[in-house]
């Protein structure tokens, strides 16, 4: 079998080897020229936000979730700084009625289940560990609160709503045993939209 | 590494390096990236006023997507996602794999592949361990993968994971290179029609369609059926390659809830097909080498039960058995084959962050190769036991700002007996963007059963003392080659639209089986005729060390670039001073970029460069065939005509009429890949 020459080889390699380089930094360039237009794009964080606001317009709590009429509605976010600057955009908008006061506690202080008893809305993002959220589903119990979540099995081990991304897409499953436990009634609207999780 | 005494068989071979479209390749990524037009105008509204419909028809850019499922893991991983797939074009899980870094992929003509991560590329002996929804691909005859035989609906992948280094502490042996699991979708994520229709050059045709139901509330179901007929290539030498082949497959998967807790999965397939090759073989008469033109039968099944429990919030056990049958009529191997897997695996949280996952698997392997004219096994038939168990914990200290995964697997087969393969990693989070990671582990690959049993009867040649014939000697006194990877990595993920994963390995293999010619032949007086032998030992030593990098990155909800790099460098030792130099490949980039050109035009252009490399070859007269580097560049026009009816236009291998990619160990020519294009419809109901 006839072996190439090294040498047609080297001047071939040097060639493809100018091209590799330049590509590389034709990709940079490409990146850095279009670093500021990314702050532009539509964030996951802000658009689940925009979710939850309509959560509460489409889900119907039990008169004894408030104490007043004029009581806000108080979502609870659990994750990490990103969060809260997309959360803030729901921040003070009018749902039903009630003024949405959106609020960070923290896992790791003792205040955040006096916070939790108060709540309609509990938001945990994946930045929070397992155990705790498990805890913060806990200490909720069969309370009239709502709770979204975004990791794996979430509405299968005790959550009612839980996120997930298809294609670029985001949709959520809704665990509606649970959500009959927690008194919380969904439109048929919302249920249509949903995928169903039989589940207690 | 293999010398033959005085060959003669030489294939001529011409290569053409003429066209090379340097140019465009330098101003293609600038000039792509210009095309699309970006409205930003949807980004300035206020998401608040969105309905829910509305919002969910909004498109979250996720480059991270993927980094924030891998971003915890202390492992080389990339991840091919259907989208990738779709978007790039590619009409087989092997061109899928060019996405990953360090992965090599090569096409040794239209119907036979040769993959393996990290080097030691080969068709018949790579270390990579390949598995479908969990099913193990890996052919215990050669050590190798029936890449063309391994399909899937493409539309109902839900991803690819790619795992470069060892991952023998869950999967066991032969996952030493790397690990590549083809994970499809649930039947209820697969609901309602799918039809794809295609012709092009070099895939003829190809017509696939799914449909999904539900059985009562919580029963999904899907089944599938495609067919594809691929045209042949052609040699070096510029003659037709006789490697066309038609190949039809068919299947179906359930999901569904036993009760509230448990989740079961039924799925299974069959495939029968006609590959043609021109096999360059040995013969009894003058010459003493044929060209024989092989039609290969190959048909088989599977069909897999795994029924999942979810036992709390941190504890879950899964029952996993399937069958898998085979059948190959070809001259160098007929085979039949019949494999029984079933598995158990029980994860439970132990508190104090400790996750502990362990797993039992029991393998009964049977097989059949009578009628072989090439590969001679003793004994023909055989049934082998393979039985293992693994355990492995994950201890989250500090908060879960450090993971550290300790296990390993102890698995007992009937050619080496007990294989031990441990492994230690250590996954560091400091923030939210950064992801440290080191491993250690030690995998073993275990001789196949061609390394242990088989007579292969390899060449002939006339000589003034009539037929010499070589062959290949195999015995059973193969060890395990074993492998200790040493690994590190790191992730920065500064925000969702850009992710940069690098990964560091220095992989120290001892004991490489290889095949060394006897210093002289012999006689062989019964039948008047020359042997050489050529025998298989554990003769060498081998390291080899390299990076890894890829970049996720949106510049804009439009354009998505994925750059994928790998550098490997080699070294080997052995008392014969062998040089043990095949299958690396020093440079390799895959550049990727997907552009949505307006609401209903998709462009993607995918450039890659593969560096020079080494094949074996037995016909070669230093047992090396050099392979060339080459540059070539995929393209694909989508246009949605209606939400249900897209068009698509792909060409693939652009920059040149043809390059080689690698040779087959033995019994074939040099093929060349053409350029191709094909276009086609799918719709959806």
């Amino acid at each position: 079998m006839a072996i190439k020459t090294r040498q047609m080889q080297r001047s071939k390699n040097t060639r493809i080897k100018i091209v590799i380089p330049v590509c590389i930094c034709q990709f940079l360039l490409c990146s850095i020229a279009i670093g500021t237009v990314q702050s532009q794009n539509l964030e996951e964080y802000k658009v689940k936000a925009a979710f939850v606001y309509n959560f509460t317009k489409l889900i119907q709590w039990p008169k004894t979730a408030f104490d007043s009429e004029m009581e806000p509605f108080k979502i609870a976010v659990f994750g990490n700084e990103d969060l809260k600057e997309s959360f803030q955009t729901i921040d003070g908008k009018i749902s039903g009625g009630r003024v949405i006061s959106i609020r960070y506690p923290d896992p790791k202080g003792n205040d955040y289940k006096k916070m939790l008893a108060d709540s309609q809305v509990v938001f945990i993002s994946r930045h929070t560990r397992l155990e705790q959220a498990l805890q913060i589903l806990n200490s909720i119990g069969d309370r009239p609160v709502l709770t979204i979540g975004e990791v794996k099995n979430f509405s299968r081990t005790g959550g009612i709503i839980q996120f997930f991304t298809r294609d670029d897409y985001l949709h959520f499953e809704v665990n509606i045993k649970k959500a009959e436990v927690h008194q919380l009634k969904f439109s048929s609207r919302l249920l249509k939209l949903a995928v169903i999780v039989n589940e207690k | 590494m293999l010398k033959f005494p005085n060959p003669q068989q030489r294939i001529q071979v011409s290569h053409d390096f003429q066209k090379k479209i340097i140019l465009l390749l330098l101003l293609l990524p600038g000039l792509l990236f210009f095309l699309p037009a970006r409205c930003p105008a949807a980004q300035d509204k206020d998401l608040t006023e969105f309905s829910i419909e509305e919002l969910m028809e909004i498109k979250v850019i996720s480059v991270s997507k993927k980094s924030q499922r891998l971003s915890d893991s202390a492992a080389a991983v990339f991840v091919i996602t259907r989208e990738d797939i779709r978007r790039s074009g590619v009409t087989s899980i092997p061109d899928a794999l060019r996405m990953a870094p360090g992965v090599n992929v090569a096409r040794i003509d239209a119907n036979k592949w040769a993959i393996n991560c990290r080097g030691f590329n080969s068709r018949f002996s790579p270390s990579l361990q390949v598995l479908v929804d969990g099913r193990s691909v890996y052919t215990p005859s050669f050590s190798g993968v029936y890449w063309e035989v391994t399909d899937v609906l493409l539309e109902d992948v839900d991803r690819i994971e790619v795992i470069r280094g060892p991952g023998a502490t869950i999967w066991g042996s032969n996952a030493v290179n790397g690990v590549i699991n083809i994970i499809t979708r649930r039947a209820n994520d697969t609901q309602g029609g799918f039809v794809q229709a295609s012709a092009g050059s070099v895939e003829k045709n190809m017509v696939a369609a799914r449909y999904g139901g539900t059985m009562g509330n919580d029963k999904f179901w899907r089944i599938y059926a495609k067919h594809r007929a691929r045209d042949e290539f052609d040699r070096l030498s510029g003659e037709d390659a006789g490697d066309d082949w038609q190949i039809n497959q068919a299947g179906f998967r359930m999901d569904g809830q036993l009760s509230l807790a448990d989740n079961f999965t039924l799925q299974g397939d069959l495939y029968d097909g006609h590959i043609h090759q021109d096999l360059y073989l040995y013969s009894q008469a003058t010459p003493y080498m044929d060209e024989v033109p092989v039609t290969t039968d190959v048909s088989g099944g599977n069909i897999m039960g795994q029924w999942t429990k979810i036992l709390s919030g941190t504890s879950e056990m899964s029952v996993k058995m399937y069958y898998d049958a085979m059948h190959r009529s070809e001259d160098i191997l007929n085979e039949d084959r019949h494999n029984v897997d079933v598995e158990f695996q029980h994860r439970f949280g132990l508190g104090f962050g400790n996750d502990i996952i362990w797993g039992l698997r029991l393998r009964h392997l049977s097989d059949d190769y009578s009628g072989s004219k090439v590969a001679f096994m003793n004994p023909v038939s055989t049934t082998d036991l393979l039985y293992s168990t693994f355990i492995q914990d994950e201890i989250s200290l500090l908060e879960d700002k450090i993971k550290l995964t300790i296990g390993s697997k102890f698995e007992h087969n009937d050619y080496t007996g007990l294989e031990i393969q441990p492994s230690t990693r250590l996954l560091w989070a400091p923030s939210d963007h950064h992801r440290l990671w080191a491993a250690i582990s030690r995998a073993t690959r275990i001789p196949s059963r061609v390394e242990s049993d088989a007579l292969i009867y390899l060449s002939g040649m006339d000589t003034a003392y009539g037929p010499l014939y070589s062959r290949f000697v195999n015995n059973e006194d193969q060890t395990a080659e074993i492998l200790w990877a040493w690994e590190a990595g790191y992730r920065f993920i500064p925000q969702q639209t850009l992710s940069i994963d690098l990964a560091l390995f220095f992989n120290d293999y001892k004991d490489l089986r290889i095949y060394t010619p006897q210093s002289s032949s012999y006689i062989d007086a019964e039948n008047q005729i020359l042997i050489q032998d050529i025998v298989l030992s554990n003769m060498s030593n081998a390291r080899s060390w390299g990076a890894e990098i890829s970049v996720d990155l949106a510049t804009s909800k439009q354009i998505k670039w994925t750059l994928a790099y790998s550098l490997t460098y080699h070294d080997y030792d052995n008392d014969q001073e062998y040089e043990i130099d095949f299958g690396f490949i020093k440079h390799q980039v895959s550049l990727r970029g997907r552009f949505d050109l307006t609401e209903n035009l998709t462009l993607d252009a995918w450039f890659r460069y593969v560096g020079k490399t080494n094949a074996i070859c037995a016909f070669s007269n230093t047992a090396i065939y050099e392979i060339d580097d080459y540059a070539t560049l995929d393209l694909r026009l989508g246009w949605k005509i209606r939400p249900d009816l897209e068009f698509f236009l792909t060409g693939q291998n652009l920059l040149q009429d043809s390059h080689l990619e690698f040779v087959q160990e033995a019994f074939s020519y040099p093929v060349e890949v053409p350029r191709s294009t094909y276009a086609g419809l799918t719709y959806k109901f």
